[in-house]
């Protein structure tokens, strides 16, 4: 039994979100060629594959942050509007936020109370970002400029962000890239206790690293198309733990990556 | 000098630099922050055209004052140009700086080529090209003021949710915040501080006024909030020291508040780099003196 069953996760609930045939276009090309995807309480699903594979694209797409070209995506039994946005806590790709005026790191948290009929931060927003920022560990940041953080710090502000939002569906977009042991570590023990009190978690992975203990399901993409749902791909993840030692560890095991094991799952 | 100050033309042009002051700089922090600076000088250019399509309208109507619609003309114009810059942008139809120059050339050959159809001249465009406040009127007052009240009412009311689409296009999707609505606002506040301030700055100018104060804030803070709050006192105080100098002295005050703007602008900045030395080398003797032997 892995570390990830032992959770309050409920495949008899009604999934949190359920997509169906989702096809993206973009610059006139088809990225996503009608890609399933179900997330249910209390369970951490991985988007995974190689790049250009249309992970990213698939959470955007989610999340309606691109178009659609055909699709339905279910959220909470209501087809996704901007008011059940309210429910969605989504942490895009670092590399997505930031501006050319410094902003500090409660000021970007406070950005994730507003929502539909929300377009001015309330009252208490100052206490729950700091809040939201101590829960991650970077209280003490709360007045310090975003852009000037190590990444590991960033991402922890823009999960803050997210989690400000109370979400009942987290949905991660890389978030380990670029991130630190420590952060990485602390990333990890607020997503398992996300996934513990039955929130449901959707992530975009290239490797499972040390997010493999969350997991619960993986959707591997090749090419903008599913090639294997189910048990996540371990062996991959293991060759991201850090500290792995690359040269002598499972040295009788053929290297993966994520596109060959797609393969061999399709064979 | 009191004498000065009880002049009705002394009080409306302190009037004027003052709300000016006080408002662009709001559009400004946003335009930075979405790293599009030169919107404002887009629309700016598109405004001129809108000017001299007022005086052409003006001309064809027989006005006494024949540039009477002069301003409605630019406040037309520089609202239909935000919003063709604005869709444009969203739906990627060109570059970003494609799309300013395209404004840029379109915007000044128009004013010129709609100023000589009116049988004005290129002279006429002048006072709008570089600003004219000493001619400001009691109405051109009151256009600045409902102006302002806007910029102020929505710039200030909606900064958490134009913080939000500035900084985070993406994010914002994903909250359910109306992103297109927000940052065509953005696009329309930009044009309505065009229009507010081209009386003071001018229309090649007004750009300055809306994004020095927020590139000398940069220096002395981290806080976007804060940022917007000091660009606003120091656009006040340039509009203030600006039109105060020009009272006694024969200069242009457009120009001499952008003039003082990138003064200040090199003054602050050679402060914050001699103090962050300073810290530096502050910061390295200690680490030296802890890490010497007893």
């Amino acid at each position: 039994m892995t570390a990830a069953d032992a959770t309050s996760l409920d495949h008899d609930a009604p999934p949190v979100l359920t997509a169906r045939g989702v096809r993206v276009r973009l610059g006139g090309h088809e990225i996503l060629h009608g890609v399933d995807l179900d997330a249910h309480p209390g369970e951490a699903v991985a988007i995974m594959g190689g790049n250009g594979s249309g992970k990213s694209t698939l959470v955007r797409a989610l999340v309606g942050a691109i178009p659609m070209a055909a699709g339905d995506v279910t959220v909470f039994d209501q087809p996704r509007s901007r008011a059940s946005a309210r429910r969605i806590g989504y942490v895009p790709q670092r590399a997505s936020a930031g501006g050319g005026v410094s902003a500090t790191a409660r000021e970007v948290v406070t950005a994730g109370l507003l929502g539909v009929g929300h377009l001015r931060a309330p009252r208490d927003a100052k206490a729950r970002a700091l809040a939201a920022l101590d829960d991650l560990g970077v209280a003490d940041l709360a007045d310090r400029d975003v852009s000037r953080l190590s990444g590991g710090q960033q991402q922890r502000v823009l999960i803050a962000r997210a989690l400000v939002r109370d979400p009942d569906l987290l949905i991660l977009d890389e978030p380990m890239a670029g991130v630190d042991v420590p952060s990485q570590e602390a990333l990890a023990a607020a997503l398992t206790a996300r996934r513990d009190a039955g929130k449901a978690i959707i992530l975009v992975l290239h490797e499972l690293g040390a997010l493999a203990p969350l997991v619960h399901h993986a959707v591997v993409l090749e090419q903008g198309c599913v090639t294997h749902v189910g048990e996540p791909p371990r062996a991959l993840g293991v060759h991201a733990l850090p500290g792995h030692d690359h040269d002598h560890a499972h040295s009788d095991v053929p290297e993966q990556t994520p596109s060959t094991f797609a393969w061999e799952v399709r064979q | 000098m009191i004498d000065l100050f009880t002049d009705p033309l002394v009080q409306r042009m302190l009037l004027v630099a003052l709300m000016v002051g006080a408002t662009a700089p709001i559009v400004g922090t946003y335009l930075v922050h979405r790293r599009m600076s030169l919107l404002g000088d887009g629309i700016g250019h598109v405004a001129l055209a809108g000017v001299a399509a007022g005086w052409l309208a003006g001309s064809w109507a027989d006005l006494v004052q024949v540039d009477a619609l002069a301003i409605p003309g630019a406040i037309v114009f520089a609202v239909a140009g935000a919003v063709v810059i604005e869709r444009m942008r969203a739906r990627g139809v060109a570059a970003a700086d494609v799309i300013m120059a395209i404004m840029f050339y379109g915007g000044i050959a128009s004013g010129v080529l709609l100023i000589s159809a009116a049988g004005g001249s290129n002279a006429n465009l002048m006072g709008y090209l570089f600003g004219s406040i000493s001619t400001a009127s009691w109405a051109d007052v009151w256009v600045t003021v409902v102006l302002s009240a806007v910029i102020l009412v929505i710039g200030l009311g909606l900064r958490s949710a134009l913080f939000a689409v500035t900084h985070d296009q993406e994010f914002a999707y994903s909250t359910g915040l109306p992103v297109a609505a927000l940052n065509m606002i953005v696009a329309v506040l930009a044009a309505v501080t065009v229009t507010a301030a081209m009386r003071v700055v001018g229309v090649l100018l007004v750009s300055g006024l809306m994004i020095l104060p927020v590139a000398i804030a940069q220096l002395i803070t981290r806080s976007f909030t804060r940022t917007m709050g000091i660009a606003m006192a120091i656009g006040v105080a340039l509009c203030l020291t600006g039109v105060g100098i020009t009272l006694f002295y024969n200069l242009q005050p457009g120009a001499l508040i952008v003039v003082l703007g990138v003064i200040l602008y090199v003054v602050v900045a050679s402060g914050a780099g001699l103090v962050k030395r300073r810290r530096h080398r502050h910061d390295r003797e200690l680490a030296t003196a802890e890490g010497a032997p007893a």
